[in-house]
C-alpha cells in the first residue's frame, strides 16, 4: 500500500511509476485483465482490491502474557454493598461513603473489583488513607498499570521500618505531597532520621514548604528536637519561627519552655480587695516593650488591627505557658481564675491566651485538661451576650475548645448549645455540631432530635438554621439512633413564616431522610453480608 | 457512567429465578442519559409506588410523583408507556420501575392487571396488528409495473450519471495528488457528497463526506484516504457490471449505493432466522444529527451475528428496546446480501432475560480474523464486524491497550479507558464482545463467571 499511497501523494499524472503493474502482488494479478481505459482508472482499482487484500489479511500480533492478580485473603463485598456505594458516590454523598468504606473495612470486607478504578483515582490524603484497607490484592495489583496509582502500589505492601531506600527515594525525588508522605512514615517509625533528612534539606525549601515539613515534626516531638527546632527560632519567615516556637513551648523542659515561663511569671498577680467579703482580683501587666529576644520566640511585632501590641504579647506568652500552673501557683480553681480577670483591662487577651494554651496542653498536662470544661463555659456565656462581630471569634475558640474536650462532656457542652433561646447571628454556634467527634452519644442523638421535632414545627429563623444541621446529624447519628422512628414534622406556615422558609425547611429535611436511609441501607447489607458469611463455610473468596 | 452503573451483575446469581431478570446495570443502559437513570434509581423504594403488579406478559405500577403515573412494561419484548409528560424515552418512573423489580423481585407481586393495564396492552397489540396489516396490504396491493419499471429506469439513469461525475472527479484527485487533500476544508468533500445525494445515490454520499475526516487524522492519511477512495472506485465498478454480479451482491451493492429495501421487499426477500439471541454488544454513535444505536446480537444455536441498527433523532428513544447483556427467543430477519450482517428483530417470544453465560464465539483472534477475511471475500465493502472472542485478557497500556487470546496473539483496543474490566477480571481470562473495524476493538460487553457487564 505504501507504493501507491507515494505515487497517490504526488499525482498519477507525475510519477512514471502509476500505470506500473505490478504482477507479484497479488492483488494486482487478480486485477491483470481489468486494466485498460486509462490510467487512474486502473489506479484507483488497484488501490481499491489492496485495500481489501490488506484488510482481509491483518495479522494479530504476538504479545506476552499478563501476570494475574494474586487471590483475595479477605472476601469481597456483595454487589448490593456495591450499589450502596456507588449510590453514596453518585448522589453527592461523599463524606458517608468514606464512611462506609471505614464500616467495609470495620467488617473486614472488599471493595468490589469494579469499584477500584474510580477508588483509585482519589487524590485526597485522607481518602486515600481510609481506602487503602479495602482495596485488597486486587486493588494493589490494579494500581501498578497506571503511573498516578503508585500510592496504592506502595500501600498495599506497607514499607517496611527498614526499607529506607524507598522512603529516602521518595524522599529526595518523589512529589511535594509524596515527600510530605515519606517523612511522616518515617516521622512515626524513627522521629530521629526523620529529623535528619529534614534538617539536612530544610534550607533549600521554600517558607511554604519548611513550614508543612517542620509541622511534620509534631509526631512523635521529643527534647532530641530541641536543638533544630531552636535553630528555626532564626528562620527567615515569622510563620515558621512561630510554629518552631509554638512546638518548643510544647516541649515540657525545652529552654524555650522555660523562657516562656519566666516571662509569663511577671505577667499575672492577685490583688485582694473588700474586707469582709474578700474578692480576689487577677491583673495582667504586658510589658511595655520587648526585647529581641522575646521576638525570637515567636513574640510578634506587629499586632492585628483590633488588638495592642501589648495584648498580642500577653496573650503569646500565656498561649505557650500551661495554664495549669496557675491554679497550682494562685491556689484556685479554673473557674476562680477566669472570674478573677474577666474585668481586668486585658481580660480579653488573657482568656484568650489560656484558651489556646488549654488546648496546647490538655494531652499532655492533666492540670491543664482541667480548664477546658471552664473556658467553654465561659464563651459560651459570652457569646449569648457578646456583640453580633465578635461572635466569630468566639465561635472559633468554642469550636477548637469542643475539639479537645474528652468524649463524656462533650454531649453536656453541646446540649447547652442546643437548649439556649438562640437568635440572629448566634444561632451559627449551632455550627459548633459539625466539631462533634462522630458518631454521637445517644443522649445527644435522641435530645437534638427531640429539639429539631419541636423546632422545625415553627418554621422560624431557627427553624431553618436547625434544619441546615440536619445535613450534620444525617452522618454523626450514631447506628442506635438509626433505628428509632426518624420521621420530621411537616413544616407549617401557621404562624405567617414565609412559603420559601418552609421549602427550604423541606429540602433539609428530604435531604437528611435520603442520606439517613442510605446509611440504614447500608447497615442491613452489612449485617446481611455477615450472615451470609456465617452460614457458607465454603465460599470461594473471589467473586 | 461507569461508577454510576456498575457492580449490579453478581446479586443475580444469588437470586431466584423471577420473571424480570434484568440487572441493575442493563436498565441504567436503556436509560437516554445518566441522569435519568439516576432520578430512575432514586424512585427504587417502594414508597413511591401503588398498585405495584406484574404477570406473564406485563410488570406496572404508579409512581407516586408531582402526581400519579400510570407506569407499564411490556416484558415480551420491554415496551413501555408512562402517563408522565416527560419528554425522555424511557423516562424515569419506567426506569425506576424496572430497577425496583430488578433490585427486590418480591417487592412486586403476581397479580390481576387492572384495567389501565389491560387497555394499553390491548391498544399495542391492536397496533401491532395494523401495523401487520397495512405491510400485507401494501404488498398486496395491485402495482403499476410500468410506472414502477419507469421510476426504477429513471433513479438508475440519475445515480449513472452522477457516479460518472464523482468518477471523474475522483480520477482528477488522484491524477493532481492526495497533496490537495490535505489543505481542503470540509466543503471540498461535503459539495460532492450532496451531489451523490441530488443523484439519488445518498449510501455513496455518506462515505464520502466521511473522507473528510481522514486528511491529517493520522501520519498515514494517505493511504488509508487512497484506500477509502479504492473502495468506493471497487462499489463504482461494481455498479457498471452489476448484471454479471450474483442476485445476492447486486442487493449489497444497491444498498451500498442508497436503495433502501422497503418493509415488505426484506420481509419478502430476507432470511428469517429463529434462535435464542443474545445481546452480546452495544454502542451508540451520535457524531451525526441522527443517533445509530448499533446491538450486535448473537446466536445460541445457529451462531450467527447479526447487526440491528436503529435510528433517532437527537432528544428522541430509540422505537425497540434492546438491552445489552439480555437474552430472548426471536426471529431475526437479515437484509439481502452476499455476507447477511444487518438485520432486524421480527418477532420477539417470551420473557427478557439476563444472559448468563457467554454465547457461542471465537476460541482465538487468528479464527476471528479468519471469518472476517471470509467475510470480506463475499462482500469486500464490509467495514465492521461483530466479534464474540472467548478466554482472552486484557493488557493494559504502554502505548495501547490490547486484548490477547490464549495463543497469546493480540490485537489493540479503540479508547483508552478499559480498567474496569481490567479489575473486574483481575488478569484472567474472559469472554469479551467488541466490534472490530478492521483495525481495532472497540469492547462493547464482557461475560464473567456468569454475568454481563457493560463497557
Amino acid at each position: 500500500m505504501d507504493e501507491l499511497a507515494r505515487i497517490a501523494l504526488v499525482g498519477t499524472a507525475k510519477h512514471p511509476a502509476a500505470s506500473r503493474v505490478d504482477e507479484s502482488h497479488p492483488a494486482d494479478a487478480l486485477l491483470g485483465a481489468l486494466t485498460g481505459d486509462n490510467c487512474e482508472h486502473a489506479f484507483l482499482l488497484r488501490a481499491g482490491v489492496q485495500a481489501v487484500f490488506g484488510q482481509s489479511g491483518h495479522t494479530a500480533r504476538e504479545a506476552p502474557p499478563i501476570e494475574p492478580s494474586p487471590p483475595e485473603t479477605k472476601p469481597v463485598a456483595s454487589s448490593e454493598i456495591a450499589g450502596l456505594l456507588q449510590t453514596a458516590t453518585s448522589s453527592d454523598a461523599h463524606d458517608l461513603f468514606l464512611d462506609f468504606i471505614s464500616q467495609l473495612n470495620e467488617a473486614g470486607l472488599l471493595l468490589p473489583p469494579d469499584m477500584l478504578p474510580a477508588a483509585l483515582d482519589a487524590t485526597d490524603a485522607a481518602a486515600r488513607h481510609s481506602l487503602l484497607p479495602v482495596l485488597g490484592q486486587r486493588g494493589g495489583w490494579l494500581a501498578q498499570f497506571d503511573p498516578k496509582w503508585q500510592w496504592a502500589v506502595a500501600g498495599a505492601l506497607p514499607i517496611a521500618n527498614d526499607d529506607l531506600d524507598t522512603l529516602r527515594r521518595r524522599w529526595e525525588e518523589g512529589t511535594k505531597s509524596e515527600r510530605i508522605d515519606a517523612l511522616k512514615t518515617l516521622r512515626r517509625s524513627d522521629p530521629q532520621t526523620a529529623r535528619e533528612w529534614l534538617e539536612a534539606a530544610v534550607d533549600k525549601e521554600k517558607a511554604e514548604e519548611r513550614l508543612k515539613y517542620i509541622n511534620v515534626l509534631e509526631s512523635n516531638l521529643s527534647l532530641a528536637d530541641e536543638t533544630f527546632l531552636e535553630v528555626r527560632l532564626d528562620d527567615r519567615s515569622e510563620q515558621v519561627r512561630q510554629l518552631a516556637a509554638r512546638l518548643l513551648a510544647t516541649l515540657p523542659g525545652s529552654a524555650l519552655a522555660q523562657r516562656m515561663l519566666k516571662r509569663a511569671e511577671t505577667l499575672l498577680v492577685t490583688e485582694t480587695s473588700g474586707l469582709l467579703r474578700k474578692k480576689t482580683r487577677l491583673v495582667c501587666t504586658p510589658p511595655q516593650e520587648i526585647e529581641k529576644s522575646w521576638e525570637r520566640d515567636g513574640l510578634g511585632r506587629k499586632a492585628p488591627a483590633n488588638q495592642g501590641k501589648r495584648a498580642l504579647w500577653a496573650e503569646t506568652i500565656l498561649g505557650m505557658t500551661p495554664p495549669g500552673r496557675w491554679s497550682q501557683r494562685f491556689a484556685l480553681e479554673p473557674e476562680q481564675l477566669i472570674e478573677a480577670v474577666r474585668d481586668d483591662t486585658f481580660a480579653e487577651a488573657v482568656l484568650a491566651g489560656w484558651t489556646a494554651a488549654a488546648i496546647a496542653f490538655h494531652a499532655i498536662d492533666p492540670a491543664s485538661a482541667a480548664w477546658l470544661l471552664p473556658l467553654w463555659n465561659y464563651w459560651l456565656a459570652a457569646a449569648l451576650r457578646c456583640e453580633a462581630q465578635q461572635i466569630q471569634t468566639i465561635q472559633e475558640r468554642l469550636a477548637a475548645l469542643i475539639r479537645a474536650l474528652p468524649r463524656e462532656a462533650v454531649t453536656d457542652a453541646m446540649l447547652t448549645v442546643l437548649d439556649a433561646d438562640l437568635s440572629g447571628p448566634r444561632l451559627q454556634l449551632l455550627d459548633l455540631l459539625s466539631f462533634l467527634p462522630r458518631p454521637w452519644s445517644e443522649k445527644l442523638a435522641a435530645r437534638y432530635l427531640n429539639i429539631v421535632r419541636t423546632a422545625l414545627k415553627r418554621c422560624d429563623e431557627r427553624a431553618v438554621r436547625l434544619a441546615e444541621t440536619l445535613a450534620i446529624a444525617s452522618r454523626a447519628l450514631p447506628g442506635a439512633a438509626l433505628d428509632a422512628d426518624l420521621a420530621m414534622p411537616e413544616p407549617s406556615t401557621a404562624d405567617g413564616a414565609n412559603s420559601y422558609q418552609q421549602q427550604i425547611i423541606g429540602r433539609d429535611i428530604a435531604k437528611f431522610l435520603e442520606r439517613v436511609r442510605l446509611r440504614q441501607a447500608f447497615d442491613r447489607a452489612l449485617q446481611a453480608e455477615a450472615a451470609y458469611e456465617a452460614s457458607s463455610e465454603q465460599r470461594p473468596l473471589t467473586r | 457512567m461507569a461508577l454510576a452503573t456498575s457492580g449490579m451483575g453478581v446479586s443475580a446469581s444469588r437470586r431466584q429465578e423471577t420473571d424480570v431478570q434484568l440487572t441493575l446495570e442493563q436498565v441504567s443502559e436503556m436509560a437516554p442519559d445518566p441522569g435519568a437513570a439516576a432520578a430512575g434509581k432514586k424512585l427504587t423504594p417502594l414508597k413511591n409506588w401503588e398498585s405495584l403488579g406484574r404477570n406473564a406478559d406485563a410488570l406496572w405500577g404508579v409512581c407516586l410523583g408531582s402526581a400519579k403515573y400510570q407506569v407499564k412494561v411490556d416484558l415480551s419484548n420491554l415496551g413501555y408507556h408512562c402517563s408522565c409528560p416527560s419528554r425522555k424515552f424511557p423516562c424515569k418512573h419506567v426506569l425506576g420501575l424496572l430497577m425496583l423489580a430488578a433490585s427486590s423481585p418480591d417487592a412486586v407481586a403476581e397479580s390481576a392487571p387492572s384495567e389501565w393495564l389491560c387497555d394499553w396492552l390491548e391498544r399495542r397489540q391492536q397496533r401491532a396488528e395494523k401495523k401487520a396489516e397495512r405491510a400485507e396490504a401494501t404488498s398486496a396491493k395491485p402495482v403499476d409495473e410500468k410506472a414502477q419499471q419507469r421510476r426504477v429506469e429513471q433513479r438508475e439513469a440519475r445515480v449513472a450519471e452522477g457516479l460518472q461525475r464523482f468518477d471523474i472527479w475522483m480520477k482528477d484527485l488522484v491524477r493532481n495528488g492526495l497533496t490537495v487533500a490535505e489543505t481542503q476544508p470540509a466543503s471540498f468533500w461535503e459539495e460532492q457528497a450532496k451531489r451523490l445525494v441530488d443523484a439519488q445515490a445518498p449510501g455513496l454520499a455518506s462515505r464520502v463526506s466521511r473522507l473528510a475526516a481522514i486528511p491529517r487524522s493520522s501520519r498515514d492519511w494517505p493511504a488509508r484516504l487512497l484506500a477509502e477512495l479504492g473502495r468506493l472506485k471497487l462499489l463504482m465498478h461494481a455498479w457498471q457490471r452489476i448484471n454479471h454480479l450474483t442476485p445476492q451482491l447486486q442487493a449489497d451493492v444497491r444498498q451500498l449505493l442508497g436503495w433502501t429495501a422497503s418493509q415488505a421487499d426484506l420481509e419478502l426477500q430476507g432470511e428469517r432466522v429463529e434462535d435464542r439471541w443474545v445481546i452480546a454488544g452495544q454502542w451508540l454513535d451520535d457524531e451525526d444529527r441522527i443517533r445509530v444505536q448499533r446491538s450486535w446480537l448473537v446466536g445460541r444455536s445457529t451462531c450467527r451475528t447479526a447487526l440491528v441498527l436503529q435510528f433517532a433523532a437527537p432528544g428522541q428513544g430509540f422505537p425497540e428496546s434492546i438491552v445489552p447483556g439480555s437474552e430472548q427467543e426471536a426471529t431475526v430477519i437479515f437484509y439481502p446480501g452476499a455476507e447477511r450482517q444487518r438485520a432486524r428483530l421480527l418477532e420477539r417470544r417470551g420473557a427478557v432475560e439476563s444472559a448468563r453465560h457467554r454465547p457461542p464465539g471465537h476460541a482465538t483472534i487468528e479464527e476471528l480474523l479468519h471469518a472476517v477475511a471470509l467475510s470480506l471475500a463475499r462482500q469486500p465493502w464490509l467495514s465492521a464486524f461483530g466479534a464474540m472472542l472467548h478466554d482472552v485478557t486484557l493488557l493494559p497500556p504502554d502505548d495501547g491497550w490490547l486484548v490477547r487470546d490464549a495463543a497469546g496473539q493480540a490485537l489493540p483496543l479503540t479508547g483508552r479507558d478499559h480498567w474496569k474490566f481490567l479489575a473486574v477480571s483481575g488478569g484472567r481470562p474472559f469472554d469479551l464482545a467488541g466490534e472490530w473495524n478492521g483495525q481495532a476493538l472497540r469492547p462493547l460487553g464482557a461475560f464473567f463467571d456468569g454475568s454481563y457487564r457493560v463497557a
